[in-house]
């Protein structure tokens, strides 16, 4: 979504009241904007019009107070009387009286020729000749205009004085001046101005105009077909509106009266109206706006609530119920929310029950096992518990018959005393949490659990018999975390399958000898490449003639880490691990390769090497020792392969075969560690050997122990009588090879003669042998 | 008298004066002169002529008199009068009178004497003074007739109180026993009725 919009309803609703309030109040703003402008213009023009009107009622009562001035003078008897005697300084004093009387500016009595007769008032100072006024009087009977006179600007009435026809003119008037102008300006707020123009167009007075550009520009406006409207004119100080009136206009002359708006009071007026109605819109926004505000509170506050408690529910919060104090959808949303929150809560709760538990037994699993074990903060005894017969029962009985055994195992187990939990933690295993506890109480109680479970269980109408193994171990003391205590009591475990009363403590050096064995397997895939792997001979020795024509290729193992290893460990270990074949390969190959070169030197020795049952399941063994020799251009005779009993037992008929292809190469055959397996000798007369070797357990205690020279005395004659050669490994003292010539045993081999040697070391050790020999042989010859 | 002075039969005469629309002109003033003319006319009495006040007008608006002659002024309206005239050939005034009938004026100087009231503004009366022995006033036809009169030559003048141009004198020669004269003269519009209504006037 994009940034700028609000995410949250009521921001959103807030936006929404916002926008279309202030496109409201724009276009609102805007209509009055457009509105005011074409209204002020018109009101300023009103105004004008208005200022003119104010201006003819002002001109009206000036023109009645000479009218009735004039009416009072023209129609005295006397003055009449005066003016028709000729009596000069009576009509003189009598225009005086009459000019003072109304305040006329002007007042002039002329003769029916229009000379002047007499005059009176301030202006005009020199004689005015009224003459075309008094001719066109004469003919309209009477003359009221506005005029130019000596460039002053009059109102004025030319009347004639009848007796009863015309016997002179009466011409009496006020001035249109600035102070005039003044006081209509004052009345009207607008500039007054006044101009009278000649027939040429130019101004013969002007009254008014600030300045003559005024003027000039008001003329020539005036002057362009003006035809009455409202005028605007550009001065060098801005546009003024005008509302022009005509005052007079007669052939030769015409008078204009002007009331002017500067038009920038339009413009100041518009936009004082526009900034109030700015500044009312505002309130406006702002009121609705918070007016928004408290609706759209009002409105989110149930979706708010609804939200908070959408979000305890996501949470996992489902103990506080939504809050449905709203009306309407609202309430029904929220109870809807609250029916999903125990619905949720209670589906969670089951499945993870389900999570936690083992579907059989419903007891915990290893996951909810670990987290109980952490929550404990107390030290603790775990113990586990592994059924021995779970397979059997369910392949004999069916697996319906193996789930009601775990469980009834399990019930059981709970019932055992200090029992704080009981896991099901595999197929075939529990985990019972105990208190902590010495280990021996701790094997105490797994002798008990063994016992527990060894009682017979009454299943689905039958009587299921099962043992256990029970392996115990103690937290923190044997591990720092439970992975770790779990792994231990699992290896425990199996250690303790091998007690006799199937109970096992964690020791520490079982996980110890677990690990090294991982690390052996993980050794074997670099150890043939490296030179770790290499061969040493130890010399197998005849009797009673002490030579020595065979060696004995042992494997050893220089481990990066681990150092020298056992053969009887990583061989064991080669063959769990499906490493054997091509170790066996490797030390066959280097064996006959170590036998071609010494025939080749000269020196006469066959090579002994051991064969594990694995090889000899190999159908193609026979090739790769035809192959081998081959390749070493080496003879079969020179070759002895050991075997043991129990490879051969293991499939007898296809070892048989596989024996004697290998015979055919020449090759000779030896039972090796003869004596620790569980063939008979009727079986092994059928076998295509040549010798037997005596295991070493029989041989090393030969001299002190008397059931062991049986055995050997015993086992030499046997073989002998099968037409088998015998011989003797692990002696380690004269009076062995001393015993075992005496049995006429075939060869010896053992310490006491050399330890297994390198290639190089064993021909140093042998042309010592042979040196120290010769003149024992000699001697003895 | 002068029916019996000649030989020579009377002649009559009718004039008619039209103004320069060809509309009659009543209240002009015709005087015929006899272009040889004798000193005076022998023997015509003092003549009182009467120029009376009836619904604030002078009637007959306009009288033609002999010099010498005299003019009453009576009053048949219920209002008063005050009869004046600044006229250069008779200046006199008639001051305040109702029903009590002010003195004749006598008019000996011709020329023409405009008549007012000075208390009725729009009243006005005309009397023109001739010293010709023969005058008239047109009639509502603008025609006069002259009876009886000698036939010759004369000297023919026309007067009207709107005339444009003064009066001029044209000579006619009458020889023929009777005659119509046409004759136009050119009249100003009538004036504005300033002095009643000059306050309407002012608020026009």
């Amino acid at each position: 979504m994009n940034a700028l919009v609000p995410r949250s309803f009521q921001a959103r609703l807030l936006l929404a009241f916002a926008t279309l309030l202030t496109v409201a109040v724009s276009g609102a703003g805007l209509a009055v904007g457009v509105s005011s402008t074409q209204q002020v213009r018109e009101q300023m023009q009103q105004k004008a019009l208005v200022g003119a009107r104010v201006l003819d009622s002002h001109l009206q009562a000036r023109r009645e107070q000479l009218a009735s001035a004039v009416h009072v003078l023209t129609h005295d008897f006397g003055f009449k009387s005066a003016v028709a005697t000729g009596d000069t300084a009576t009509v003189a004093s009598a225009l005086a009286n009459h000019s003072a009387r109304i305040g006329a500016d002007l007042m002039v009595l002329l003769g029916r020729d229009g000379n002047a007769v007499g005059r009176a008032g301030p202006l005009p100072s020199n004689a005015v000749p009224f003459r075309a006024e008094v001719a066109r009087a004469q003919t309209s009977g009477a003359l009221q205009a506005v005029g130019a006179h000596d460039g002053a600007l009059f109102q004025y009435f030319v009347v004639p004085m009848l007796a009863p026809t015309p016997i002179a003119w009466v011409v009496v008037g006020f001035t249109i001046n600035a102070a005039f102008a003044l006081e209509i300006a004052q009345l009207t707020d607008l500039g007054v101005g006044f101009v009278a123009l000649d027939a040429a167009g130019r101004a013969a007075a002007s009254v008014g105009f600030h300045d003559d550009a005024h003027l000039q520009a008001l003329l020539a406006d005036l002057g362009r077909g003006w035809s009455g409207g409202p005028l605007v004119t550009t001065t060098h100080d801005g546009d003024y509106l005008s509302a022009v009136s005509v005052l007079d206009d007669r052939a030769g002359q015409r008078v204009f009266a002007v009331l002017q708006i500067p038009t920038r009071m339009i413009a100041e007026t518009v936009r004082w109206q526009l900034l109030q109605i700015a500044l009312v819109l505002a309130l406006a926004l702002a009121a609705t706006l918070a007016a928004g505000v408290w609706l759209a509170r009002r409105i989110s506050r149930p979706v708010r609530q609804l939200i908070d408690g959408a979000r305890g529910i996501e949470r996992g919060d489902y103990d506080t119920p939504v809050a449905t104090e709203s009306d309407g959808e609202m309430a029904l949303l929220g109870s809807a929310l609250n029916t999903m929150r125990d619905a949720v809560r209670d589906r969670e709760a089951r499945i993870r029950h389900q999570a936690d538990h083992d579907p059989v037994t419903d007891l915990p699993n290893l996951r909810y096992l670990e987290r109980l074990a952490r929550e404990q903060d107390r030290p603790f005894a775990l113990c586990l518990v592994g059924l021995l017969d779970l397979k059997d029962v369910s392949f004999s009985l069916g697996h319906e018959t193996a789930d009601a055994l775990l469980v009834a195992v399990a019930r059981r187990l709970r019932a055992e005393p200090d029992v704080l939990t009981v896991a099901r933690v595999g197929g075939n295993e529990f985990a019972v949490l105990l208190p902590a506890m010495p280990a021996d109480h701790a094997l105490f109680q797994a002798r008990r659990i063994n016992s527990a479970i060894s009682r017979a269980h009454a299943v689905n109408g039958r009587t299921v018999a099962t043992r256990s193994a029970c392996a115990v171990i103690s937290f923190p003391e044997d591990a720092d975390s439970f992975q770790t205590l779990f792994r231990r009591v699992e290896t425990t475990l199996t250690a303790a399958r091998a007690q006799p009363d199937r109970c096992a403590a964690y020791q520490p050096g079982h996980e110890a000898a677990r690990e090294r064995r991982l690390r052996i397997i993980a050794g074997f895939d670099n150890a043939f490449d490296d030179g770790q792997f290499y061969l040493q001979f130890q010399p197998k020795v005849t009797l009673p003639g002490l030579e020595v024509r065979e060696c004995e290729a042992l494997l050893r193992w220089r481990h990066p880490e681990l150092g020298a290893v056992p053969p009887d460990e990583f061989v064991q270990l080669a063959e769990r691990s499906g490493n054997i074949r091509r170790m066996s390969d490797w030390v066959l190959d280097r064996a006959v390769a170590q036998a071609g070169e010494w025939r080749r030197r000269g020196l006469d020795m066959a090579v002994a090497i051991n064969l594990s049952a694995h090889d000899l399941a190999d159908a193609s063994l026979d090739h790769v020792v035809a192959d081998t020799l081959r390749r070493h251009g080496v003879d079969g005779r020179r070759v002895i392969l050991e075997i043991t009993e129990s490879a051969v037992m293991l499939d007898r008929e296809r070892a048989v075969q596989t024996l004697r292809r290998l015979k055919a190469l020449g090759i000779r055959l030896s039972i090796d560690d003869f004596g620790t397996g569980h063939s008979s000798l009727a079986q092994l007369k059928t076998l295509p050997v040549d010798e037997l070797k005596i295991d070493k357990s029989f041989v090393l205690h030969l001299d002190r122990s008397l059931d062991d020279a049986l055995i050997v005395r015993s086992t030499i004659e046997l073989g002998h009588n099968l037409g088998l050669k015998v011989v003797a490994e692990g002696v380690e003292n004269a009076a062995s090879v001393d015993l075992l010539g005496g049995y006429s045993c075939d060869k010896v081999q053992g310490y006491h003669f050399a330890r297994p040697l390198d290639a190089e070391a064993f021909e140093h050790w042998l042309g010592d042998y042979r040196r120290r020999l010769q003149p024992l042989c000699e001697a003895n010859a | 008298m002068l029916l019996l002075s000649g030989a020579q039969p009377a002649a009559a005469v009718s004039i008619n004066v039209v103004d320069q629309d060809g509309v009659p002109v009543s209240h002009a003033v015709v005087t015929l002169t006899p272009a040889a003319a004798e000193a005076s006319a022998p023997g015509a009495a003092p003549l009182v002529a009467e120029m009376r006040q009836q619904g604030q007008a002078f009637l007959p608006h306009v009288i033609s008199v002999p010099r010498g002659a005299s003019v009453r002024f009576p009053n048949f309206d219920d209002t008063q009068h005050h009869v004046y005239s600044f006229s250069p050939a008779k200046v006199f005034e008639l001051p305040l009178f109702g029903g009590d009938e002010p003195p004749p004026v006598t008019f000996d100087q011709p020329g023409v004497v405009a008549v007012g009231c000075n208390i009725h503004d729009h009243m006005r009366g005309f009397i023109v003074v001739t010293e010709a022995p023969l005058h008239g006033v047109t009639d509502e036809a603008g025609q006069v007739t002259f009876d009886d009169l000698q036939p010759g030559a004369y000297l023919l003048s026309l007067w009207h109180e709107r005339a444009s141009a003064p009066p001029a004198t044209e000579a006619v020669d009458l020889a023929t026993a009777s005659a119509v004269l046409h004759r136009s003269l050119p009249l100003s519009p009538p004036p504005q009725p300033v002095i009643r209504g000059l306050r309407n006037w002012a608020q026009q």
